[in-house]
């Protein structure tokens, strides 16, 4: 659990952990599409040290980003030996029934494993500069538009934010309510699926009854707050654009640039 | 049964918000039968300590021998069982921990998962809510039906049915009136007493740990800095204050009415009772020394 | 003390819950000066929690009418009373809404549709006045119960309440937690000229308000100063409290044939009795 770096934050005050959430998502989703368009050793070769130059801003170790791509590792092994067999071009090395080895599936076979590489060390920088609540606060942002299709972008805002706010809390909650069964001699983790899945029953239900109390009281508790859903609110919390923002959008342009140039005529 | 904690340290798995939570080489020794306090700040190590006693969790370094199972950091989880029967730990907000359908399910639910046949089961769940006070007109409610206390005491039954020879209190009456917390008190009390259970109560409560215990253990910062009888760690309230502990209640009137001038003899009274017969002597005309 | 006007006025209220065939709340009639301090005392299940949801709208009344700060208690008024009357409710956890101190304080302005930049102000006012300047930026699981409870108090403080109710804010907090809020509570109360409504278990914190009322199975049993309703003595026990330290050592001690004056004493009082009582022996 804790090697699992997908989804988790790193606190810091690099200058990626600085930008405003909102352009970061939409930069890192467009530096994905771009991806795609590299097809060539150069083209790969610039959205490759674009990335590292992209981690090295975020001042956080590599290790970190290694163990983004560790869980993803098999998978990437899989798309690239299914590259490297199923791809005929080239210059042929061996063939067998359907299996070929040639040249052309070698090269393809890299071109996959970088762009591979490169979308998930992107996406684990995303997360790992970027708090929760950044994220769902970028998300209500650019939800925004919806309003005009009367999506109650506000209250979803809201919900995500409490959401997030809670899992500590129910985080803390289930490892209480599981210590508790397990002294009760509930064995978690052993005998066969049935048995396992019944030894879940004690845990769901008071994690169930614990979170509606949650509930009530929160409703209480925003309600004697002044918070009414038919009622407009002000913000307190609000996401601001600065010159670096407007700086990563010229560099990612410019990014676009070199890659379009540089790509097979 | 007797728990013995030799050199144990344990530490939580990086990257947890509460790193520091843990025990840093701690021995401690709690006998057979005894009644044990356990007082320290939040965040003292006073949980991960409890978890200790009935192998919830395993020491990081050195062992913890629970009768006579030695719990070492290579000790596999399987068969740890047993232990958890003799060894009945009760969680803060007990309550928080029942799911079944009926008051009576629930509380036979441990001794069931022990391997006791349903029958005795159930038997030993009349039996355990008959302890704690809650009738047989109730054994068929569903227990979120019940009152808050209410649902402590079943979830406390739900313990004692397992019928451990050692019963772990994390701070059984938080939350409870005045009227509930001193009916727990003294049925612990009774336990202890009459059936010779032992106990080990974490509290924040030092009239409990003066009116019901024999030996304390303070903890700081993961380790049990100080251990004695209640008269002994009393017995130096500046102590108790640089740790952030306070006296129990006719302590500190006691420290009140020295301050005052009148000559209470030492050792400090705990109880109200012990300084009632304190003072009596001194406030009797004929029996009081007028040093005056 | 010097009466003052009354703050909150109930007539006749009571509440009943549909599940339930005993009210919660049965015919209560009570007035609460401005500016007190007073303490709502009874077992769990009295009804106490109830009064204060009565008052603040989260519950509606079977019957019987109510006033805070001038205003009837009604469809109409709610909102405006809800921002004269905050409540700080018992579990730490359930009542923080923000992702963090600060936007959990800022959450009643917000709703209160308080323009950005006066909003940035006064919650960094409010966390000063709470002593929780420091963590404007943590997040709640990073907080104690007692730093938790700081924060909400700091959430209804914000709005600049006439009126602060505690739910029994401070009964899952350790001493050290239930200390710092209500030395947060005291010291607001004098800055602010506040109105103090507290349900509570805490003898000690009873015994320090102007004015206690016991509540017993949805009636208003006892309503007095603290000496008032601590000299009733073994008769506390039944409402589900417990007596006061000084009452049971007095008992003690006249059962050992001391005699000392009737009515009752707190700490200091009695300490200087037993002095009186050693000195002119």
């Amino acid at each position: 659990m804790n090697k699992l770096m997908i989804g988790r934050y790193l606190p810091g005050d690099s200058l990626v952990h600085k930008m405003d959430p909102r352009g970061k998502i939409v930069l890192v989703f467009y530096f994905i599409w771009l991806v795609f368009f590299a097809d060539n050793v150069w083209s790969y070769l610039t959205v490759g040290l674009f990335t590292l130059l992209a981690v090295l801003l975020t001042r956080i170790k590599l290790i970190y980003f290694w163990r983004g791509i560790q869980p993803a590792i098999f998978l990437i092994l899989f798309t690239v030996l299914i590259q490297v067999f199923f791809t005929r071009g080239g210059q042929v090395y061996w063939a067998w029934g359907p299996f070929a080895l040639s040249s052309a599936g070698v090269v393809n076979a890299w071109f996959i494993f970088f762009r591979l590489v490169i979308i998930i060390a992107m996406s684990t920088l995303l997360t790992l500069t970027t708090s929760p609540l950044d994220i769902s606060g970028a998300l209500s942002s650019l939800m925004t538009p919806l309003k005009w299709v009367h999506v109650p972008v506000d209250i979803i805002a809201l919900m995500l934010s409490i959401a997030l706010r809670f899992v500590p809390t129910l985080m803390d909650e289930t490892v209480r309510i599981m210590n508790a069964q397990r002294a009760r001699g509930v064995d978690f983790g052993s005998g066969s699926l049935a048995q396992q899945i019944k030894a879940i029953v004690p845990i769901l239900i008071p994690l169930f009854v614990s979170a509606m109390h949650h509930a009530e009281d929160l409703d209480d508790a925003m309600t004697a707050r002044g918070y009414r859903t038919d009622a407009p609110r002000t913000a307190f919390r609000v996401i601001q654009w600065h010159q670096r923002d407007t700086l990563s959008v010229v560099a990612f342009a410019a990014l676009t640039a070199v890659v379009f140039l540089v790509r097979m005529p | 049964m007797e728990i013995v904690l030799d050199h144990v340290s344990f530490t939580y798995q990086a990257g947890t918000p509460f790193a520091g939570d843990g025990l840093k080489d701690v021995s401690v020794t709690i006998p057979d039968g005894s009644y044990t306090a356990i007082i320290g700040q939040t965040g003292s190590g006073k949980s991960t300590l409890l978890q200790h006693l009935n192998a919830l969790l395993k020491p990081t370094q050195g062992t913890v021998r629970i009768g006579d199972r030695v719990i070492t950091p290579q000790t596999s989880n399987k068969n740890l069982k047993p232990l958890r029967a003799k060894v009945g730990l009760v969680f803060q907000f007990a309550e928080n921990q029942l799911f079944e359908e009926t008051v009576e399910k629930d509380v036979a639910f441990g001794p069931k998962n022990f391997g006791v046949p349903a029958a005795e089961a159930m038997e030993r769940a009349h039996h355990a809510l008959t302890l704690v006070g809650i009738g047989p007109e109730y054994y068929q409610h569903s227990p979120f039906d019940l009152s808050g206390g209410q649902m402590r005491r079943v979830a406390i039954a739900g313990v004692l049915a397992m019928t451990p020879e050692l019963l772990i209190l994390d701070e059984p009456t938080a939350g409870l009136d005045p009227k509930g917390r001193k009916e727990l008190m003294t049925l612990f009390e009774q336990l202890h007493q009459e059936q010779g259970i032992g106990i080990v109560l974490v509290t924040h409560q030092m009239e409990d740990v003066a009116n019901y215990a024999e030996h304390v253990l303070v903890m700081a910062g993961g380790q049990v800095i100080k251990q004695g009888s209640p008269a002994a760690i009393f017995a130096d309230p500046d102590w108790l204050h640089a740790h952030h502990l306070g006296l129990p209640q006719a302590a500190r009137f006691a420290r009140l009415v020295q301050a005052q001038g009148l000559p209470l003899p030492a050792p400090l009274p705990l109880t109200e009772k012990a300084l009632a017969h304190a003072l009596l002597p001194l406030l009797h005309p004929g029996k009081g020394q007028s040093d005056e | 003390m010097t009466e003052e006007a009354p703050i909150i006025t109930m007539e006749n209220v009571t509440v009943r819950y549909a599940e339930q065939e005993q009210p919660a709340l049965d015919g209560i009639s009570l007035t609460i000066p401005a500016h007190s301090w007073t303490a709502l005392i009874g077992h769990n299940g009295s009804g106490k929690s109830t009064l204060i949801k009565a008052l603040d709208g989260l519950v509606t009344i079977d019957g019987g009418t109510m006033t805070v700060a001038g205003l009837t208690v009604n469809e109409e008024n709610i909102w405006q009373i809800r921002r004269r009357l905050g409540v700080v409710f018992q579990n730490p956890e359930n009542q923080f809404v923000g992702a963090t101190v600060a936007d959990d304080v800022a959450f009643g302005l917000e709703n209160a549709q308080v323009p950005r930049p006066a909003m940035v102000d006064r919650v960094a006012a409010a966390l000063e006045q709470v002593g929780m300047t420091a963590y404007a930026e943590r997040e709640p699981a990073h907080l104690s119960g007692g730093q938790k409870q700081r924060v909400a108090i700091a959430g209804i403080l914000a709005l600049a309440p006439d009126i602060i109710a505690l739910d029994e804010a401070t009964s899952m907090l350790d001493p050290e937690g239930r200390a710092s809020v209500l030395r947060t509570i005291r010291t607001l109360k004098a800055q602010e000229n506040l109105t103090i409504l507290s349900v509570t278990h805490d003898l000690e914190e009873a015994a320090a308000a102007d004015h206690v009322i016991v509540i017993d199975n949805g009636h208003l049993v006892a309503s007095g100063t603290p000496p008032e309703i601590f000299a009733q003595g073994a008769a506390l026990i039944d409402m589900g409290l417990s007596v006061p330290f000084t009452e049971q050592l007095k008992t003690d001690l006249e059962a050992g044939g001391i005699t000392l004056p009737a009515g009752y004493l707190n700490e200091e009082e009695m300490a200087a009795q037993l002095w009186k009582l050693y000195s002119t022996m």
